[in-house]
C-alpha cells in the first residue's frame, strides 16, 4: 500500500516541487492550499503524514496543526513543518503545537527524502 | 522512464473533457498509455463500441494517446473537429506540464544550491584559520558533488604555499599534477576533464585579485559517472565565495603575525636594556598563557593575554639603565622611580588604541588584591583578570631568575612565597593555575611544607568573595597541595 502524504502550502510552486519529489520517492500525495483546507483534507483523507507550511492565508500552519492534534480522528497523524532557515522562534512554536520535525526552506530533495524515510519507516 | 501518469498531475480537467465528448457528441474517449493499456480516469468501466479511432499524443517520447469510440464510423467522422480539438488540447496540456516539471526541477536544483550556500556560510562563519576554512570547503563540496577525493592548493600568509587533501596523499596529487591532461587545463576557469586512468575531474581556480593563484580539484573514480556541467557551474559559483574568503583569511593571518611580531620586537627591546632580565618578557608571556590555559580561558582570548604579557614591562624603556641594572639594593628614591614604569607603559600604549582590557592587563600587573600595589592602588576585582595572571607570572619569573643583588630562588621557594601572598597580593585562582601548569609541564617537584598547607585561619578574608565559591576553592587547593605532596 502506497503511503499517502498531504502537502499543505499556499505556494503552487512549492506544492508542485514537493509533489514531484514525493512522486519520485513513490509516495501518493494530495494538496491543500491553506490551513483550513489542510485540516479538512486531513480529516477526510487520513494521510500517513502531513507536510505543513507555516505562513498561509486564512489559517496558518500552527492553527491547522492544533485542529488536527485536537481532533481524535486525526491526532495520530505526524506533522512535518516547513520552516524558513534561521527562524528559530518558528521551530519552538512548531514543537509546542506537536510538530514532529522541520524541513528548511528552500527545499532540499535530499533532506526531504531523509525526513520522510525517518518518519514513515 | 517517465510514463503518461507522470504528466497528468491533475486529471479533473480530463474528466470534464471526456464527459463533455460523451454527452454532447456521443463519443467515448479512453486514455491509453504507452503499452496500449487503458488508463482509468474516473473509474468508469470500459465500453465496447463498433467504431474506434486511436490518436497518439504528439510528444517528444511515446507516452500513449486517446482511443475515441462510438457506435459507428459516421459519428466519429461527423465529430472529427471535436476529436481534433480534444487531442490538441491534451497535447498542449502535456507540453505545458512537461515545461512545468522542467521548471520545477530547475527550481529544485537552484534551491539545493541556495541551501548549500546557506549551510556553508553558517559553517565558515567565524572561522579564522585558512586550514580550518579549506578543510570545511573540501569536506562540504566533496559531499555535495559526491567526489571521491579532492585537494586544495592555495597561498597562505606571505604567499606561502598551502595544500589540503581529502582521501588522497600529497604524492598522489603530485603524480596527478604531472599528467598532461592536468597540465594543459585552463587554470583560469572552472573545467571538467578526464584523467588517463578514466577518473572524472572538476577543477576550479582560487583567485586573488582576479588572478588564479591556487586551485581546488575534485575527483570521481572511473566507475562512477562523470561530473556534469551543472556541477561545474555550481562549483564555479561557490568559487566566488571561497576566493575572497581565503584572501581575507590570508591577510588576517599576515596581520596577526605582524601584530604579534611587532609586540615581540618591543618586548625584545625592553629585555635588551637589562641583561639580567634577559628574556623575562618572553617567559612571562609564556607563563601567563600557561596559567590562562589552566584557568580554561578560551584560545581566542589567550592571544590577548599573551600580547599584554609581552608588553607588561614596556614602560621600563623610560627608566634609567643605572637603576634597572643596579647590582645592589635600591634606595627609596630609586624604587619610587622603578614604580613609575606601569605609568610609562600606559603612555606608550595609548596612541596604539589597543582595547582597554589589553592595556589594563599590562599596566596593572603590580597592583595587589589588598590595594597596596601600584600605580593606582586598585583592589580585588578592580584589577583586571589578566593583570592578576601576569602579576603571578611576573613575580614567579623574577624570583626564579638571577638578579644583580641575589641568586635565583628555587621553584619551591618561589611558590612558597607566592602561596603566602594569596588573597593579599595574588589571586588565588591564578596561583593555583600556575602550580598546576608547572606540574603539568613536570617542572616542579614542589613539596609543600607544613606552613604553606592551607589553613583557613591564617588567610585573611576578602569580603567580595562568595563563601561557597571560596570553600570550593579551598577544597580544590587542599586537593592540589596533597597531590603535589604525593609526588
Amino acid at each position: 500500500m502506497q503511503q499517502k502524504i498531504l502537502v499543505v502550502d499556499d505556494s503552487p510552486m512549492i506544492r508542485r516541487i514537493v509533489g514531484q519529489i514525493l512522486r519520485d520517492c513513490g509516495y501518493q500525495y494530495i494538496f491543500a492550499e491553506n490551513g483550513k483546507r489542510g485540516y479538512e483534507t486531513a480529516k477526510k483523507e487520513l494521510p500517513d503524514l502531513v507536510i505543513m507550511d507555516i505562513e498561509m492565508p486564512e489559517m496558518d500552519g500552527f492553527e491547522a496543526t492544533r485542529l488536527i492534534k485536537d481532533d481524535p480522528d486525526t491526532a495520530h497523524i505526524p506533522i512535518l513543518f516547513f520552516t524558513s532557515m534561521g527562524r528559530e522562534e518558528d521551530i519552538l512554536r512548531a514543537e509546542q503545537v506537536g510538530g514532529l520535525g522541520f524541513m528548511n526552506k528552500p527545499i532540499s530533495k535530499e533532506d526531504l527524502e531523509t525526513s520522510l524515510q525517518r518518519i514513515l519507516a | 522512464m517517465s510514463s503518461l501518469a507522470d504528466y497528468i498531475f491533475d486529471s479533473s480537467f480530463l474528466e470534464e473533457l471526456f464527459q463533455f465528448l460523451k454527452t454532447s457528441h456521443n463519443i467515448h474517449p479512453e486514455l491509453i498509455d504507452s503499452d496500449g493499456n487503458v488508463v482509468s480516469i474516473n473509474n468508469s468501466p470500459p465500453v465496447s463500441l463498433a467504431a474506434e479511432q486511436y490518436v497518439p499524443f504528439d510528444f517528444h517520447q511515446k507516452i500513449g494517446g486517446v482511443r475515441f469510440k462510438s457506435k459507428n464510423e459516421i459519428i466519429l467522422e461527423k465529430n472529427s473537429n471535436a476529436v481534433k480539438l480534444c487531442i490538441n488540447t491534451i497535447n498542449c496540456l502535456l507540453q505545458r506540464e512537461l515545461e512545468l516539471q522542467q521548471t520545477a526541477d530547475e527550481m529544485l536544483l537552484l534551491s539545493d544550491q541556495l541551501n548549500f550556500i546557506l549551510k556553508l556560510s553558517q559553517k565558515i562563519n567565524g572561522v579564522k584559520k585558512i586550514s580550518e576554512f579549506c578543510e570545511i570547503i573540501l569536506e562540504e563540496i566533496s559531499k555535495s558533488i559526491k567526489a571521491d577525493f579532492s585537494f586544495i592548493i592555495t597561498k597562505g600568509k606571505w604567499d606561502k604555499k598551502l595544500a589540503f587533501y581529502k582521501n588522497i596523499s600529497p604524492d598522489e596529487v603530485s603524480q596527478i599534477q604531472k599528467q598532461e591532461n592536468f597540465i594543459n587545463v585552463n587554470k583560469e576557469t572552472t573545467v571538467i576533464f578526464t584523467l588517463n586512468d578514466g577518473s572524472s575531474v572538476l577543477v576550479s581556480p582560487i583567485k586573488s585579485q582576479q588572478e588564479a593563484n591556487g586551485l581546488m580539484a575534485f575527483f570521481r573514480t572511473k566507475e562512477k559517472r562523470f561530473f556534469t556541467s551543472y556541477e561545474k557551474k555550481f562549483v564555479g559559483i561557490i568559487e566566488h565565495i571561497i576566493s575572497p574568503n581565503i584572501e581575507t583569511l590570508k591577510l588576517y593571518d599576515s596581520l596577526q603575525e605582524l601584530y604579534l611580531n611587532t609586540v615581540k620586537a618591543l618586548a625584545s627591546a625592553i629585555d635588551a636594556k637589562d641583561e639580567y632580565t634577559h628574556g623575562h618578557s618572553f617567559r612571562v608571556a609564556e607563563l601567563s598563557v600557561a596559567i590562562g590555559k589552566a584557568m580554561n580561558i578560551p584560545d581566542a582570548m589567550l592571544q590577548d593575554l599573551e600580547i599584554a604579557a609581552y608588553m607588561h614591562d614596556l614602560g621600563k624603556i623610560g627608566i634609567s639603565e643605572s637603576i634597572l641594572g643596579k647590582p645592589s639594593k635600591l634606595t627609596k628614591e630609586e624604587y619610587e622611580e622603578i614604580k613609575k614604569h606601569p605609568v610609562f607603559t600606559n603612555k606608550i600604549l595609548q596612541p596604539i588604541h589597543l582595547p582597554a582590557f589589553i592595556v589594563d592587563a599590562a599596566v596593572q600587573h603590580h597592583e595587589r588584591l589588598d590595594g597596596r600595589g601600584y600605580p593606582l592602588g586598585l583592589q580585588g576585582d578592580e584589577i583586571s583578570r589578566f593583570a592578576k595572571i601576569i602579576a603571578v607570572a611576573d613575580v614567579f619569573d623574577a624570583m626564579t631568575s638571577n638578579r644583580p643583588y641575589r641568586d635565583a630562588l628555587s621553584v619551591e621557594k618561589a611558590l612558597e612565597i607566592i602561596c603566602n601572598g594569596i588573597d593579599q597580593e595574588f589571586d588565588r585562582k591564578a596561583v593555583l593555575a600556575l602550580i598546576s601548569s608547572l606540574e603539568e609541564k613536570g617542572e616542579t617537584s614542589y613539596k609543600t611544607k607544613s606552613h604553606i598547607s592551607y589553613s583557613k585561619e591564617n588567610k585573611p578574608h576578602l569580603n567580595e568573595t562568595n563563601e561557597d565559591e571560596k570553600e570550593a576553592e579551598e577544597r580544590e587547593f587542599i586537593k592540589l597541595v596533597k597531590k603535589i605532596q604525593g609526588c
